[in-house]
C-alpha cells in the first residue's frame, strides 16, 4: 500500500520537477549517470555556469578558494582564467579538453594529498560530469552582473498593451502586458458585493456593515468605488489592520521571551504604530522614528515610544545567564530584523562567516552591528530604559465596572432580604452541636529557620525571635478523636507581629503558606511509622488574588495561600482529608507548614484544630460567643443577641460572601485602574559608544579586529557628513539612492493585498530570493513611492513622497485588484499560484481577522482603538500545563478579562511568546520571538476544529443568531438572507438559501424535541441573551450561524 | 519551483482537480478528496536534494521520545564513578574547569560522589544505580550512550537545542522535520504528538514547534485534562449527529461555491473539515485507556483518568500502534539543584519511581507486540548534572548544577544495536571522553534510522537551506544494529 503511494507520487512529481525546476540539470545528471565519468557528456545539453557550476564552487570550493581564504592564490568566487596552474604544471582547465584539466584530475584523484575537496564527501558523479561538460562546452564564465536588487530602480515607461480599455492605472498596464505575452486575458470585475467585502477586509481587517454594502450597491456614480476606498482609508480601523502586519516584523509581544517569559508593558509602542498608519505618517519618517526617534533633536515622547521597535527583543529572566551574552543576542536580533524589514536581506547569515550568496562580509556585518551596539539596555532581568506614558482612555471598561458594581449591589440587597430564612435553615443544620472543631494542644513545634514558639492560653502558638527568610514549621499534636476528617488552621493577629500579623513580613504582616503537610500514626503506638495524609480540598475565609487556599494543599511548593490585602485580621483555612484518619486509640499528628517564598513570608501566630464531622457543609468554624448564642433556644434570645447572631450569619452566608468578594474585587479593579502607571520600553544611547569587534565564528567571547559603524559596500555609501549612529543609519536607509528600502516596502503592501509579493520571498531580495514576477512594476511602484510623479490632472501641489495611503489606494484602485477571483482550468493550469494575476486575489484570512470578523458580524465587537493588552477567553490552565508557576507576578494563569474587554480586536490580545494564543497559533500566527516577514498560510483539520468549537467563535454564533432573530425581519428566508449578507455581503443564491433554510428547519425540529440541548448550546459565552427569544429557534439559528462562520468563503478574503 | 511540502500537496490536489474539472465537479470528485490523507501527507518521493522523502530504506517507523526535562543526574543514575566517590568533598582539579562557564555554582564547589549503590547488569556490564531497578531488567534491549554531550547550560536554550538543533527559538523541532520528511501513517491523527506531566521548569511550545516549516508539521499537544486536542470536543448541546448535520451543510455550501469559483483551495478546506470530524472520534478513542486489560495497568502502573507519566507511556504505545510517527513525552521535575523542591534525595527518588517502571513496561510491551523493531525509544534530558555539589549535604538541600559536557541518554528498538554501552566520560563524569556523541549526532542518527539523510532533509527559509543538524552531525554507526 505504502509502496504504491510512493511510486505514484514520484511520477507526479517527476512531472512537476520538469515543469518547475532546473530540469536541464536533471537531464544532465541522468546522462552523466548513464555515460559514466570517463565518457564525458553527451552533446546537446547546455551547461549554465550560474545554475550548474557556481553552486558547486560555493558549496565545495569557497571555503578555501573563496572570499575569505585563497589557498594557493586561487579564488573561485570571481571570474578566473583556466590558465592557473598552482604548483602543478597543468592548467586548471583547458577549454574543450576536460580530461586534460587539472580541476577534473584533482576532483577525481584518489591520492589524499591531491584530491579536491580535501575534506568531506567526494564530488558526486553528477557534479564531476557537470564540471567536465562545462569545460568541454567552452568553460563560459559570464561577467558578474550586479544583482538586480542592488541596482537603484529607474522609473520604467509604461509598456504598450493591446487591450487599451482595461487598464485603470499604470499598475494594470504592467500586469496586462505580461498577461498578453502569456496569452491570458484578465478576468471581469468582481460583483459589487464581493468587491466591497474584499476591499473592506483588506483596508480595515473587518467586514463591511450592511448599510455600507447597501450604500455602495445603490451608488450609481462613477466615483462610487473610490468613495468607499477613501472612506476606508480614513477609518481608524485602517491603522489597526496595517499595524498588525507591521507588528509581526517588529516582533511585538507582551512578554520577555525565553523560558520564564515574564510580562512587559509594550502596548504604547503598538499604539504608536496604529496612530502612525492612521495619521499617514510618511514611510521615511516612520522608519527614522522607530530606529532612532530618541536621537532626534528635542525628541518628543512619541518619538521615544517609537523606538520600542527595537526593544521588542527578548530579555532573559532565567537565573545563571551571562548578561553580556543575552545583550549581544538582542543586538544581533536588531541587525537581523533591520536587514529583513528594510533591506529584505538576510544579513544575519554573515554573523559567523562572510555571506555565501550575497555580497556582505563578516566585517561588514559587524560594522552594521556596531550601529546598534551602544544602547543602554541590558540582556538579563532588566527592562530599563523605559518611559512613563499617560494613562490611555478606558471608558469602556470603566463604565462596565461601575454598572457591574451597581448590579452586584442590587443582588446583595435582594439576598439580604432572604437572610432571616436562610439563617433559620443554617441554625437547624448546626443544632444540636454547632461547633465541630476541637483545638489541638500543640506539644512540639520546631522552626527550621530558628524561630522560637510561645504557647498562648487559647491553644495558639506565636513565633518570636529570629525571623528567617524561609521557614518550615514542624508541629506535633495528639488528638483523642477516633476519626479525623478535616483540619482547621487559624492564623491570628498579634501585637508582637509586624503590622499586627498574622504573618511575619515586615511591610504588611502577610505570609504565604506554600504547602500544608500532615502525617498521622496511632496514638500510643511508637512502632508504626507515621503515614502521609492527603488533602482533597481547601477553603479559606479569604484568599489573595492568585494565592488561593487550594494552593496550600496542591503538593506544589511553588504555589501557596496568602491573605493580602486584609492584613492584621484573623483568617482561617479548612483542609479536608481525602481519607479520614481513623485510629481506635486516637491519632498522633505531625503538621508541616512550608514557606519557601522568601522575604519572611511566614505565619506568625496560628492555631490548629481537628474535627470528625463528615458533612463538609458544617465545617465553617464559629467563634465561642456565637456557639453560646446558638445554645439559647431561638425564642429566648434577647434582641441584642438576635442582632449579634444575624450579624454573624451575614458573614458566613455563602450568597453574601460570594457577592461581597465580587464587590471587593470590582472595587479593587477600579482603584487599580485609577492608580495604574503606564510605561513602555525604549532605546537610549550610551554617552560613550561601546567598542565593537568582529566576533570570530559569531562567538562573542572570541574578539577579532575592531570595527567602526558602516554599511555594506554593495549598497550606496554612507554619507560622510552623516552621524555614524542609529540616526545616521535610519536616514541612510530612506535615502532615494537606496535600491532596496522602497522596493521592499511596496512589495510588502502588495503582498498583503494580493497574497504573494511581486518578489515572493518578501524577506529576501538577495541572490537566494526569488526573482520578481513583474520587475518593471516593482520598480515603477518603488519610484512612485519615493518620488511620486505629479498628477497630470490637477495643478495642486505634487503628491508627498513615501505616502503610504496613496500607495495602498493606487493598488486597490487598479483593475487588477478588482478582478473576480473565479478561475478556470486554463488559468489554473498556466498559473496555479495566481502570480500573473489573471484573476483577483483570494486567500484565507489571518488568525486575528477570523476572530474580528465573527465579533463584527455578530455585533459583539468592541471597536475601541488602542490601550493595554486584554485577555479574551482562553482554554483554562494552558499556562499551568507548561509549568508557569509564578503567582507572585501573576503569570501562572491567564487572567481572563471581563465585559467589553472580552470582545476587543485580535491585535489587542495579550501576546505571550512561549504560549501564543491558541486559536491564533492554529491559524499560523508566529510566536513573535523573531521578525516574521510573512506568515505561512496553511489549511489543517486543527483549524477546522478551532473555527467550529473555539469558545469566542461559538459565542459569536449565538449572538449572531440573536441579531438575526431581533433584526432580520420575519420569515426564515428573509432572516437567512440577512444572516448571509452579514457574513458575506452578497445575497445567497437560490440553492444556497434553500440548503440553509433546510438546515434551519432540520435543527429547529431537533431542538423542539430536545429543549435541553437547545439551552445547553445557548449557554455559550457570557454576553447577554435577550429575554423572550424562543430557545429552540435561537439554538437552530445558532447552528446556522456556526455554519455560516465556517464557510470557506467566510474564512477567505476573495 | 515548488518550495514546500505543502505546495507539493496542493499541486497534487490541484492536478487531481484539473483532471476532474473536465467532467464537472460533483460528489464523485469531492468523495475522492475526502480520502486524501491531509495529515498523512504523501510527499515521500525522493526527487532530489532538498526535498523530503525517505532517502533509503528505513529501520524505524515510529519514535517515542521520553524527554526528562530539567536535567537528570547521570552521576546518580547511569554513570558510576568510584573516583568521584573517593574524592568526595575535595575540589575538582583546576585544569578541568578551564574555559568552563557554570550556571549557578562557583568553581570552588566540592566534588560529590553518588550516595546511591551501583551494580553491573547484563552482557554489557553496564552500571546502574539502585534507583532504576526496572531498567536493570531490560539492559539487553538498551544502548546506553554515556559519552553524550551538548553545548547549552540553561534550560531554555538547552531544551531547544535538544529538540531543534539550535539554542535560539524559531527552528523546526525534530518531530516537525520528521513529519515534513515522512508524513504520518494515520489519516485521522497528527504525525507528531506531544504530552507532558510533572512540575518544574516550564516548557515552551517552540520545543515542538514547526519553526519555519508549515504549521501542519507542528507537534499537536494531547492534554491530559480537558480536551485532549484543543477544541476537539463539540460544545454542550451539539451532539455528534448535530455536528454531522451542520458539517454536511458546510460541505454542500462550499461545494456550491466551488462550482462558481473553481478554486482548489475550497476543496482542500472541505477535506480539512471532514478530517476534523473524524478526529473528533479518533482522538478521544485513542486517549481512552480505561478499556486496557488490568494486567496492562499493573505493568505500567497506570490509573485511568489521572495525569501521569505512566498513563502517557501507555498512550504512547496506543498512538504508535495507530501509526503516529513521533510521540514525545515530557516529564518535568529533574532539576535537582538542592532545596526543598528539587534535591538529589527525595525528588530524584520520586522521579525515578514515577518513570522507571512505566518506561520499562513500554519497552516490554512494544517488544511483546512486535513493535519494538520499528519503534525507536529515546530517554534523556537537556543536560546532565555537575560532579560538584550544589546546596548542602542535608538531604533536602543536596543538589548538583546543570552540566552539558558529558552525560547519558539511552536508546532502544528501531534499529538500535541492543545491549551495548557506547562512549564514556572522564573519571569525574565531567567531560565526555570516548566515542563522544553530540546532540547533532543523535539527530543525524535518529533521522538515519528513519531512512532520512540529515544532510539532504532541508528546507529553504530566508534564503538558506536549513537542516535539523545545521551544518554538523554524523551518524553514529556503532549504535546501529
Amino acid at each position: 500500500m505504502r509502496k504504491k503511494a510512493v511510486n505514484s507520487f514520484n511520477l507526479k512529481n517527476r512531472f512537476s520537477l520538469i515543469r518547475f525546476s532546473g530540469w536541464m540539470w536533471f537531464l544532465v545528471a541522468l546522462v552523466v549517470l548513464i555515460a559514466g565519468p570517463g565518457d564525458g557528456v553527451a552533446g546537446g545539453v547546455a551547461v549554465d555556469f550560474e545554475r550548474d557550476i557556481k553552486p558547486i564552487f560555493i558549496k565545495r570550493c569557497y571555503e578555501c578558494h573563496g572570499p575569505e581564504k585563497q589557498k594557493g592564490d586561487l579564488r573561485l568566487d570571481r571570474k578566473t582564467e583556466g590558465g592557473y596552474t598552482g604548483k602543478s604544471d597543468k592548467p586548471l582547465w583547458i577549454v574543450g579538453q576536460s580530461a586534460k584539466s587539472q580541476m577534473v584530475e584533482r576532483v577525481l584523484s584518489s591520492d589524499a594529498d591531491e584530491q579536491m575537496p580535501p575534506r568531506g564527501e567526494r564530488l558526486s558523479v553528477q557534479q564531476v560530469g557537470l564540471l567536465r561538460a562545462w569545460i568541454d562546452q567552452g568553460a563560459a564564465w559570464p561577467e558578474e552582473q550586479k544583482h538586480w536588487a542592488f541596482v537603484k530602480p529607474q522609473r520604467p515607461s509604461l509598456p504598450g498593451v493591446k487591450n487599451k480599455r482595461w487598464p485603470r492605472n499604470p499598475i494594470d498596464s504592467f500586469i496586462l502586458a505580461r498577461l498578453e505575452r502569456e496569452k491570458l486575458a484578465p478576468s471581469p470585475e468582481a460583483d459589487r458585493a464581493v468587491l466591497i467585502r474584499r476591499l473592506t477586509l483588506d483596508l480595515t481587517g473587518l467586514p463591511p456593515a450592511l448599510g455600507e454594502v447597501d450604500a455602495f450597491l445603490k451608488d450609481g456614480s462613477s466615483q462610487a468605488y473610490e468613495k468607499v476606498v477613501d472612506r476606508l482609508l480614513a477609518s481608524d480601523h485602517y491603522g489597526e489592520h496595517f499595524a498588525r502586519g507591521w507588528l509581526d516584523l517588529a516582533r511585538y509581544a507582551d512578554s520577555n521571551g525565553y523560558q520564564v517569559d515574564l510580562a512587559r508593558s509594550m502596548w504604547p509602542y503598538r499604539q504608536w504604530v496604529i496612530n502612525a498608519y492612521n495619521q499617514n505618517m510618511p514611510f521615511d519618517r516612520f522608519t527614522v522614528e522607530q530606529l532612532a526617534g530618541d536621537l532626534l533633536p528635542n525628541a518628543t515622547l512619541d518619538q521615544k515610544i517609537a523606538t520600542g521597535f527595537h526593544r521588542n527583543t527578548k530579555i532573559n529572566d532565567e537565573g545563571g545567564g551571562d548578561e553580556e551574552e543575552y545583550r549581544i543576542k538582542a543586538v544581533k536580533d536588531r541587525v537581523a530584523t533591520t536587514g529583513t524589514t528594510w533591506l529584505g536581506l538576510t544579513v544575519m547569515c554573515a554573523e559567523c562567516h562572510t555571506h555565501k550568496y550575497d555580497p556582505i562580509s563578516q566585517e561588514e556585518y559587524y560594522r552594521l552591528y556596531s550601529f546598534f551596539n551602544s544602547t543602554a539596555d541590558r540582556g538579563n532581568y532588566n527592562l530599563e530604559p523605559t518611559v512613563s506614558v499617560p494613562a490611555p482612555p478606558m471608558e469602556c471598561v470603566g463604565s462596565y465596572l461601575r454598572e457591574r458594581r451597581a448590579s452586584v449591589q442590587r443582588e446583595l440587597e435582594a439576598v439580604e432580604k432572604r437572610l432571616p430564612l436562610e439563617q433559620q435553615a443554617w441554625e437547624a443544620k448546626l443544632s444540636p452541636q454547632p461547633d465541630r472543631w476541637v483545638p489541638l494542644n500543640l506539644t512540639h513545634a520546631l522552626s527550621t529557620g530558628g524561630a522560637v514558639f510561645t504557647n498562648l492560653p487559647d491553644h495558639s502558638i506565636l513565633a518570636t525571635g529570629i525571623n528567617p527568610t524561609y521557614d518550615t514549621y514542624q508541629i506535633e499534636a495528639a488528638s483523642g478523636l477516633k476519626r479525623i476528617t478535616a483540619v482547621l488552621l487559624e492564623v491570628l493577629p498579634d501585637p508582637s507581629l509586624p503590622q499586627n500579623g498574622p504573618g511575619r513580613w515586615g511591610q504588611t504582616g502577610n505570609f504565604i503558606l506554600d504547602e500544608l503537610g500532615l502525617t498521622a500514626s496511632p496514638l500510643g503506638d511508637a512502632v508504626s511509622p507515621p503515614e502521609t495524609v492527603f488533602f482533597s480540598k481547601a477553603t479559606a475565609d479569604w484568599e489573595q488574588k492568585y494565592y488561593r487556599a487550594e494552593h496550600a494543599v496542591d503538593r506544589n511548593p511553588k504555589t501557596g495561600w496568602a491573605i493580602g490585602p486584609r492584613f492584621g485580621e484573623r483568617h482561617f483555612l479548612i483542609a479536608e482529608l481525602k481519607m479520614p484518619v481513623a485510629f481506635e486509640s486516637g491519632a498522633r499528628l505531625g503538621f508541616r507548614l512550608d514557606s519557601y517564598h522568601g522575604n519572611n513570608h511566614v505565619v506568625g501566630r496560628l492555631r490548629l484544630s481537628v474535627t470528625d464531622e463528615a458533612d463538609a457543609s458544617k465545617l465553617w468554624p464559629l467563634p465561642r460567643d456565637i456557639v453560646e448564642l446558638l445554645a439559647i433556644p431561638a425564642g429566648s434570645r434577647s434582641l441584642e443577641q438576635q442582632r449579634q447572631l444575624a450579624a454573624h450569619y451575614r458573614t458566613v452566608s455563602p450568597g453574601i460572601r460570594a457577592l461581597e468578594q465580587e464587590l471587593f474585587r470590582l472595587k479593587e479593579r477600579e482603584s487599580e485602574l485609577a492608580k495604574k502607571k503606564f510605561a513602555t520600553l525604549v532605546m537610549s544611547e550610551l554617552a560613550q559608544p561601546r567598542p565593537t569587534f568582529v566576533q570570530v565564528r559569531g562567538n562573542f567571547l572570541e574578539k577579532g579586529k575592531p570595527v567602526q559603524p558602516g554599511t555594506p559596500a554593495v549598497l550606496p555609501p554612507f554619507p560622510e557628513n552623516e552621524v555614524a549612529n542609529r540616526l545616521g543609519l535610519a536616514r541612510w536607509l530612506v535615502r532615494p539612492d537606496n535600491p532596496l528600502t522602497a522596493r521592499v516596502a511596496v512589495n510588502r503592501f502588495w503582498e498583503r493585498l494580493f497574497g504573494t509579493g511581486i518578489v515572493k520571498t518578501s524577506e529576501d531580495f538577495g541572490k537566494q530570493g526569488e526573482l520578481p514576477s513583474h520587475p518593471e512594476l516593482l520598480d515603477w511602484l518603488a519610484c512612485e513611492f519615493m518620488q511620486p510623479a505629479p498628477s497630470p490632472r490637477s495643478a495642486a501641489a505634487p503628491p508627498r513622497a513615501w505616502d503610504v495611503k496613496r500607495l495602498v489606494k493606487l493598488m486597490v484602485m487598479s483593475a487588477t485588484y478588482r478582478q473576480s477571483a473565479a478561475v478556470d482550468a486554463r488559468r489554473l493550469e498556466l498559473d496555479p499560484y495566481n502570480r500573473l494575476l489573471a484573476r483577483g486575489p483570494r486567500f484565507r484570512m489571518d488568525a486575528e481577522m477570523i476572530r474580528d470578523q465573527a465579533l463584527a458580524v455578530s455585533g459583539l465587537l468592541n471597536p475601541e482603538i488602542g490601550g493595554p493588552s486584554v485577555f479574551p477567553v482562553q482554554v483554562p490552565n494552558l499556562w499551568k500545563e507548561l509549568g508557569f508557576l509564578r503567582p507572585e507576578i501573576g503569570m501562572d494563569e491567564w487572567p481572563t478579562s471581563e465585559g467589553p474587554e472580552l470582545y476587543r480586536r485580535g491585535l489587542y490580545t495579550f501576546w505571550r511568546r512561549v504560549c501564543t494564543y491558541p486559536t491564533f497559533a492554529t491559524f499560523d500566527a508566529p510566536s513573535r520571538e523573531l521578525c516574521t516577514a510573512r506568515r505561512p498560510r496553511t489549511d489543517t483539520p486543527l483549524q477546522a476544529l478551532a473555527a467550529l468549537n473555539e469558545p469566542t467563535l461559538l459565542e459569536a454564533a449565538r449572538v449572531l443568531a440573536q441579531r438575526v432573530m431581533l433584526q432580520g425581519g420575519s420569515g426564515a428566508e428573509r432572516q437567512m438572507d440577512y444572516a448571509f449578507r452579514l457574513c458575506l455581503a452578497r445575497v445567497p443564491t437560490r440553492r444556497e438559501r434553500q440548503r440553509l433554510v433546510g438546515l434551519y428547519e432540520q435543527q429547529l425540529k431537533g431542538f423542539q424535541a430536545d429543549g435541553k440541548s437547545a439551552e445547553a448550546l445557548l449557554g455559550a459565552g457570557s454576553a447577554a441573551r435577550p429575554a423572550g427569544l424562543d430557545a429552540p429557534k435561537l439554538a437552530a439559528w445558532m447552528v446556522v450561524a456556526n455554519v455560516l462562520l465556517n464557510l470557506d468563503e467566510t474564512l477567505t478574503k476573495g | 519551483m515548488p518550495t514546500s511540502h505543502l505546495d507539493h500537496l496542493k499541486l497534487s490536489t490541484r492536478r487531481k482537480f484539473l483532471q476532474q474539472c473536465g467532467t464537472g465537479m460533483g460528489a464523485l470528485a469531492l468523495g475522492s478528496l475526502m480520502n486524501e490523507k491531509l495529515f498523512a501527507t504523501p510527499a515521500r518521493g525522493a526527487i532530489g536534494a532538498g526535498l523530503p522523502g525517505p532517502h533509503f530504506a528505513p529501520k524505524a517507523k515510529n519514535i517515542i521520545y521520553l524527554f526528562q526535562s530539567g536535567g537528570p543526574s547521570h552521576l546518580d543514575l547511569f554513570d558510576y564513578k568510584p573516583e568521584l566517590i573517593k574524592r568526595n568533598g575535595q575540589k575538582i582539579p583546576e585544569e578541568i574547569l578551564k574555559n568552563i562557564r557554570l550556571a549557578q555554582i562557583g568553581k570552588n564547589a566540592a566534588l560529590l560522589g553518588s550516595r546511591y549503590q551501583f551494580r553491573q547488569h547484563g552482557q554489557s556490564g553496564v552500571w546502574l544505580s539502585e534507583l532504576l531497578p526496572h531498567l536493570a531488567t531490560i539492559v539487553e534491549d538498551v544502548a546506553f550512550v554515556q559519552g553524550f554531550y551538548s553545548e547549552a547550560f540553561n534550560h531554555d536554550p538547552a531544551t531547544l537545542f535538544m529538540n531543534t538543533g539550535a539554542q535560539l527559538s524559531g527552528r523546526p523541532s525534530m518531530g516537525s522535520w520528521m513529519s515534513y520528511g515522512l508524513g504520518s501513517e494515520n489519516k485521522d491523527l497528527p504525525a507528531f504528538v506531544v504530552m507532558s506531566t510533572g512540575a518544574g521548569q516550564p516548557l515552551t511550545n517552540n520545543s515542538w514547534g514547526s519553526g519555519f516549516l508549515p504549521t501542519v508539521h507542528q507537534g499537536v499537544q494531547l492534554r491530559s485534562q480537558g480536551d485532549p486536542v484543543l477544541f476537539v470536543s463539540n460544545p454542550p448541546g451539539m451532539g455528534a449527529q448535530r455536528r454531522r448535520e451542520s458539517l454536511d451543510a458546510v460541505r454542500d455550501l462550499n461545494g456550491m461555491r466551488f462550482d462558481v469559483l473553481r478554486d482548489p483551495e475550497i476543496a482542500t478546506r472541505i477535506a480539512s473539515y471532514e478530517l476534523a470530524y473524524r478526529m473528533q472520534t479518533s482522538v478521544p478513542d485513542v486517549m481512552d485507556i480505561s478499556k486496557e486489560p488490568a494486567a496492562m495497568h499493573e505493568a505500567y502502573a497506570t490509573t485511568p483518568g489521572r495525569a501521569s507519566f505512566a498513563n502517557n507511556c501507555l498512550l504512547a504505545r496506543r498512538l504508535v500502534e495507530r501509526g503516529v510517527r513521533f510521540v514525545q513525552l515530557y516529564h518535568r521535575g529533574w532539576d535537582h539543584h538542592g532545596g526543598p523542591d528539587g534535591n538529589l534525595v527525595f525528588d530524584l527518588k520520586k522521579r525515578c519511581l514515577e518513570t522507571d517502571q512505566p518506561a520499562v513496561a513500554l519497552i516490554k510491551d512494544l517488544k511483546a507486540r512486535g513493535l519494538l523493531d520499528e519503534t525507536l525509544v529515546v530517554w534523556g534530558g537537556e543536560f546532565g548534572r555537575t560532579p560538584m555539589m550544589q546546596g548542602s549535604l542535608s538531604p533536602d538541600q543536596l543538589g548538583r548544577d546543570h552540566h552539558p559536557h558529558g552525560y547519558t541518554v539511552w536508546l532502544a528498538g528501531g534499529g538500535i544495536k541492543p545491549g551495548i554501552v557506547h562512549g564514556k566520560t572522564d573519571d569525574f563524569g565531567f567531560y565526555a571522553t570516548e566515542n563522544k556523541v553530540h546532540v547533532h549526532d543523535l539527530h543525524a542518527t535518529i533521522l538515519h534510522l528513519f531512512g532520512l539523510d540529515h544532510t539532504k532533509l532541508t528546507y529553504r527559509f530566508q534564503g538558506r537551506d536549513f537542516r535539523l543538524t545545521d551544518v554538523h552531525g554524523e551518524v553514529v554507526k556503532p549504535l546501529l544494529a
